[in-house]
């Protein structure tokens, strides 16, 4: 890819004016940022001074029979029952007491008398609801908790035990009247304008009294059995504003019972602590510094990331989908600077608007969430001092990060755009990237996800596009000291930049592709495109097409996930090896080997060019038989070594590694399920049609490492992702060089076998460990410590010296031997310039 | 100069599967000559010629442009073309000056030598007075200048133009084809494709009939009306076309 920077500069200046000179993006880069946050911010500002909440109605019936100091006065719960003196304004209660004068505010006489007639009927109806609750208490716990103290108690136990009286013959009938009178109550209250209605027992106040003069003259016998009158608050949960209102009147009660309370204590001379045996005391430590990290680690990764793309969003579209709609894409094309050349211009060009939108969004929103808190802050004296903004360090890392991710967007954007013949048509692409990234975003969010030094699914997270940089900004964010989190900032780059430069070379691809820049006008027909893929087939798959075969192993999988645990429930526990080696053996048939075979026999003219079905020469099979002899030691170590880098293997891999070593099996069914059947099945599909595939557009070195990283995912679990990736790679050599898929199934078949046989001999040692094995010769070659058989020094210097021999011989002398049919490579062109100045 | 040489191109189409475009095309300009490509819509000429601008990979044959192959020196190719044609608009948010100018760059042209070929350009097509009108505000004629300035600006040997004239009114189409005309008196070896007869009977000294991605005549006009036996353009080119349907039936 050549690369004048003189025309990219070009480019980039025109493409920077001219979105400069379009008001739309000015609109969105601009003018959104600077005014939005300001405005939302005095905007909610202004609605809490303005719209202030409208009281919420409370009734009290039998009001007259509430004991001092008084719960209600003047129509309102006095500010001293509340922490907060303005709660009180925000309820008007009601009572049934003699003055009538006390009405509420806004509210008609007339209306008023309804309030209170409303309050009467729903009092009958809770009687009488009460009446079929005590009835059927016995059997009901819940039921059993609404009686009195020492009532409620026993039938409680008396259910926990089991020792309930037999059912009445209308039980059923109780229980359908109980609950067709709950519904009516409930109808009956959100047909009245109550928000909250407290029902107080007549003779309440002077029961509270006789328990207090009980208590005075310590007469414990009789306060025991005294029964007990309770109040009983009415509120709609379902209501908002009842449910409100009554968490308000609960606070004041609460209080005011506290005060009763107090007063009993003094009466009977008890010290005021008697109810809190425990007494918490709960100390917060955060400072001012900590709140605000935590606040702008929460809000700034989301917002960086859904900034970067919307600001690459708008851009991208114009620059290419616009440009074709416009009809200058042509005009563009046919001037000396190169398609790379082109596409870097307007790359940069995007990358330079998503990273203005991004920043200006975080100034914007910085400093209006630190103007409105210290603003607010100083109004209710909500403890939220001056929120300072995040530490330079942290700003530091937003930019930094900020870099990668907005280029990973810039790109997907461009080349999606290129795709795309109109604007409209470009939008309808972006929108589901805008979905995918907003899923990625929340999951990032969320607190159980993090990167820990010590967590071993950090790593992962780290080379997840998107999730990755978000969750180091957040670590970054809410804990500014933590230099811990730093050793992932190296892996995040890396993996970010990596995303981004395949994006790039895909808007590349794009932009040197006829048929997506001169892409007529026409209808999509399913069945014409079906026809066309069986009909112009080519004897290689397309990259796309094993792309897809790949999608669609994964996807298989993920749906069978259920299916599979599904069918092994209720297994037997003897059964249970059995049943999993079944599975995995129609797991790799079906979901494996079944789709590349079925693509391969419907999109190629040739299957057995796809799926190398060729005869190897005599040399490169015993170079395939031998190599995994050398490697299985290595593997080994490496895994072992890497071990605390990897989180703890799950239930399912753990069962499926003892079966591998279960002596109980006969060895060939072993052998068949753990080494054949995936060097068959998945050698079919990974060297034949995904490598195939990959390949087919002559970049063999992008296609081996292509194949070998999806070879590893299939494999689900972390360390064998690792462990599989790194095979991949020497089986996409094998079968590249030998052009045969034979070479990777024996190697395959090698591999696995051995790995079948190390854990068996592991197995046995754990039983009786042979005496030679510690001999002093021996244990420079291998040892058993923790049951395992471990390689040691000489062994692996051994086996990496003829690894390192193999594969050169696989690189340098397989290639002078290549098959002419093998994956064409691009020669460079004999390049002659001869009669060129006319 | 151009050379074209069995020049095909295929497309795959979802309805019709693999189509040819261009059916082994061959012919030949020479400098200070027009060579008028004459064929009805869909005939192929916008896919030869954007097999001549590079824009398009052929499937087989050889074009040399100025001595350069299209296929291994597009880079080479473009900068030593002009190509005009309906598709190749202008853009909206750039006044005529900066539009010319940049093309101007990109094509290499810089400083005084940019300034004083463009100075010339404007002159030449009376554009003075639109330079600073932005592309969105301009009419058809002032577009079309602008489009015929940014193709002639880095002064190439070799020029395309693809029906430069469809959908313009009688005076705009006049002053295009006076500026081809001037154009081919400085030297230059011009294609004009377009489905207009009196077009080419004013303009070109050589003709190629193209119908169906296939030549079915070459020569200059007089050469043309003689072997075929007809008086005027007009009459051969139907002859023409309705003689090879009529094979392509009977076979």
């Amino acid at each position: 890819m050549e690369v004048t920077w003189k025309n990219v500069w070009l480019i980039l200046h025109r493409e920077v004016r001219d979105q400069l000179r379009d008001r739309r993006t000015l609109f969105m880069v601009l003018v959104l940022p600077i005014m939005l946050y300001p405005g939302l911010g005095i905007g909610m500002l202004q609605m809490t001074m303005y719209f202030t909440e409208q009281p919420r109605q409370v009734v009290i019936l039998n009001a007259g029979e509430l004991p001092d100091p008084p719960l209600v006065k003047d129509g309102v719960f006095p500010t001293r029952w509340f922490r907060s003196a303005e709660t009180s304004s925000k309820l008007r209660v009601l009572t049934d007491a003699s003055d009538d004068e006390a009405r509420l505010p806004n509210v008609t006489a007339e209306e008023q008398k309804q309030l209170l007639a409303d309050a009467a009927r729903i009092r009958e109806l809770i009687e009488q609801r009460n009446k079929l609750v005590a009835q059927l208490a016995p059997w009901n716990s819940d039921f059993a908790d609404e009686l009195s103290g020492v009532q409620s108690a026993k039938l409680r136990n008396a259910i926990q035990s089991g020792e309930t009286p037999e059912q009445p013959d209308n039980y059923e009938a109780l229980v359908d009247e109980y609950l067709e009178l709950k519904k009516t109550i409930g109808e009956q209250f959100a047909n009245s304008k109550l928000q909250v209605l407290m029902i107080v027992p007549e003779g309440f106040g002077k029961n509270l009294k006789t328990v207090n003069d009980l208590l005075v003259s310590r007469d414990n016998d009789k306060l025991m059995t005294l029964p007990l009158l309770r109040p009983i608050l009415v509120r709609n949960r379902a209501d908002e504003k009842s449910d409100v209102a009554y968490r308000r009147v609960r606070e004041a009660i609460d209080k005011w019972e506290r005060q009763l309370l107090k007063e009993r204590l003094e009466l009977a001379q008890l010290p005021e602590t008697v109810p809190d045996p425990v007494s918490l005391l709960s100390i917060d430590v955060a400072n001012e510094d900590e709140i605000a990290a935590s606040m702008w680690g929460k809000i700034f990764p989301a917002l960086l990331i859904i900034m970067a793309l919307t600001g690459a969003f708008y851009p991208a579209i114009d620059v290419a989908a616009g440009e074709k709609e416009r009809g200058t894409m042509e005009t563009l094309l046919i001037c000396p600077a190169t398609r790379s050349e082109i596409v870097v211009g307007k790359f940069l060009t995007v990358l330079l608007f998503s990273m203005a939108t991004t920043m200006l969004n975080l100034i914007s929103m910085g400093f209006t969430g630190k103007y409105i808190v210290s603003m607010t802050a100083g109004v209710s004296g909500s403890g939220m001092g001056a929120v300072p903004l995040p530490t330079p360090l942290a700003l530091f890392w937003l930019v930094i990060l900020l870099i990668p991710l907005a280029a990973f967007f810039s790109a997907l954007c461009l080349s999606l755009a290129t795709f795309a013949r109109s604007n409209k048509e470009g939008q309808y692409y972006l929108t589901p990237l805008f979905m995918i990234t907003m899923g990625m975003t929340m999951f990032s969010m969320s607190p159980s996800i993090e990167l820990t030094a010590t967590g071993g699914a950090s790593l992962f997270y780290c080379a997840m596009p998107i999730v990755g940089p978000a969750l180091l900004l957040k670590a970054l964010l809410m804990n500014p000291g933590n230099t811990e989190v730093l050793v992932f900032a190296l892996p995040v780059l890396m993996s970010s930049i990596g995303y981004s430069a395949i994006a790039l070379w895909w808007a590349v691809e794009q932009f040197k592709s006829e048929d997506v820049l001169f892409r007529e006008a026409e209808q999509f027909d399913l069945k014409l495109w079906l026809r066309q893929l069986l009909r112009d087939k080519a004897p290689l798959p397309t990259f796309a097409q094993a792309a897809i075969c790949f999608m669609l192993m994964m996807f298989l999988q993920f749906l069978t996930i259920k299916l599979l645990t599904g069918s092994m429930v209720g297994v037997a526990a003897e059964d249970i090896g059995r049943k999993m080696m079944e599975l995995a053996v129609v797991q790799q048939m079906a979901l494996i080997a079944a789709p590349a075979i079925l693509m391969a026999i419907l999109l190629t003219s040739s299957v057995r060019k796809t799926l190398r079905l060729k005869m190897p020469s005599g040399r490169m099979l015993a170079v395939a038989i031998a190599l995994p002899f050398v490697l299985h030691p290595l593997a080994i170590e490496l895994l072992a070594s890497l071990q605390s880098f990897f989180p703890q293997l799950p239930d399912s891999a753990k069962a499926a590694f003892a079966a591998m070593s279960d002596e109980t099996l006969p060895l060939y069914v072993v052998i068949g399920v753990f080494a054949l059947t995936p060097a068959l099945c998945e050698e079919v599909a990974f060297r034949g049609f995904i490598l195939s595939g990959f390949g087919s557009g002559g970049r063999t070195g992008i296609a081996i490492i292509l194949s070998s990283i999806t070879f590893g995912l299939i494999h689900m679990v972390p360390q064998q992702v690792f462990n599989a990736s790194l095979l991949g790679m020497v089986l996409g050599l094998i079968a590249v060089r030998s052009n045969s898929l034979l070479p990777g199934v024996a190697f395959h078949l090698c591999f696995n076998s051995l790995a079948v046989f190390h854990g068996q001999v592991s197995a046995s040692f754990s039983e009786s460990k042979p005496d030679w094995l510690d001999k002093d010769l021996i244990s420079w070659f291998v040892s058993c410590p923790n049951d395992t058989l471990r390689y040691n020094f000489l062994t692996l210097m051994t086996c990496a010296g003829a690894t390192f021999l193999m594969i050169r011989w696989l690189i340098n002398e397989g290639e002078s031997r290549e098959d002419p049919n093998a994956i064409p490579r691009i020669q460079p062109e004999a390049v002659t310039l001869t009669g060129s100045a006319t | 100069m151009i050379e074209v040489s069995e020049l095909t191109k295929c497309f795959s189409d979802p309805k019709r599967g693999i189509v040819s475009a261009l059916g082994g095309v061959s012919f030949e300009v020479k400098p200070g000559e027009v060579f008028g490509l004459l064929g009805p819509n869909g005939a192929g000429k916008t896919t030869c010629l954007r097999i001549l601008s590079t824009v398009l990979r052929p499937t087989s044959g050889r074009t040399i442009i100025s001595g350069y192959d299209v296929a291994n020196y597009p880079e080479q190719v473009r900068s030593r073309i002009g190509f005009m044609s309906n598709n190749t608009g202008i853009y909206d948010r750039m006044t005529a000056w900066e539009m010319v100018e940049y093309f101007g760059r990109l094509y290499g042209l810089t400083g005084d030598k940019l300034t004083h070929r463009m100075d010339e350009v404007f002159t030449m097509l009376q554009m003075h007075e639109f330079k600073d009108i932005l592309g969105s505000k301009m009419s058809t004629g002032m577009r079309q200048k602008v489009s015929i300035a940014r193709t002639i600006v880095h002064d190439p040997p070799v020029l395309i133009f693809d029906e430069p004239t469809s959908g313009l009114d009688v005076l705009v189409a006049r002053n295009v084809i006076k500026a081809i005309t001037q154009l081919r008196d400085a030297g230059k070896s011009i294609i004009y494709s377009t489905h207009i007869m009196s077009e080419v009977e004013r303009l070109c000294d050589r003709v190629a009939v193209i119908h169906k991605g296939q030549i079915l005549a070459i020569g200059t006009r007089q050469e043309l009306c003689e072997q075929h036996g007809s008086e005027s353009m007009e009459d051969l080119f139907f002859a023409l076309i309705d003689r090879y349907d009529e094979t392509a039936v009977t076979v």
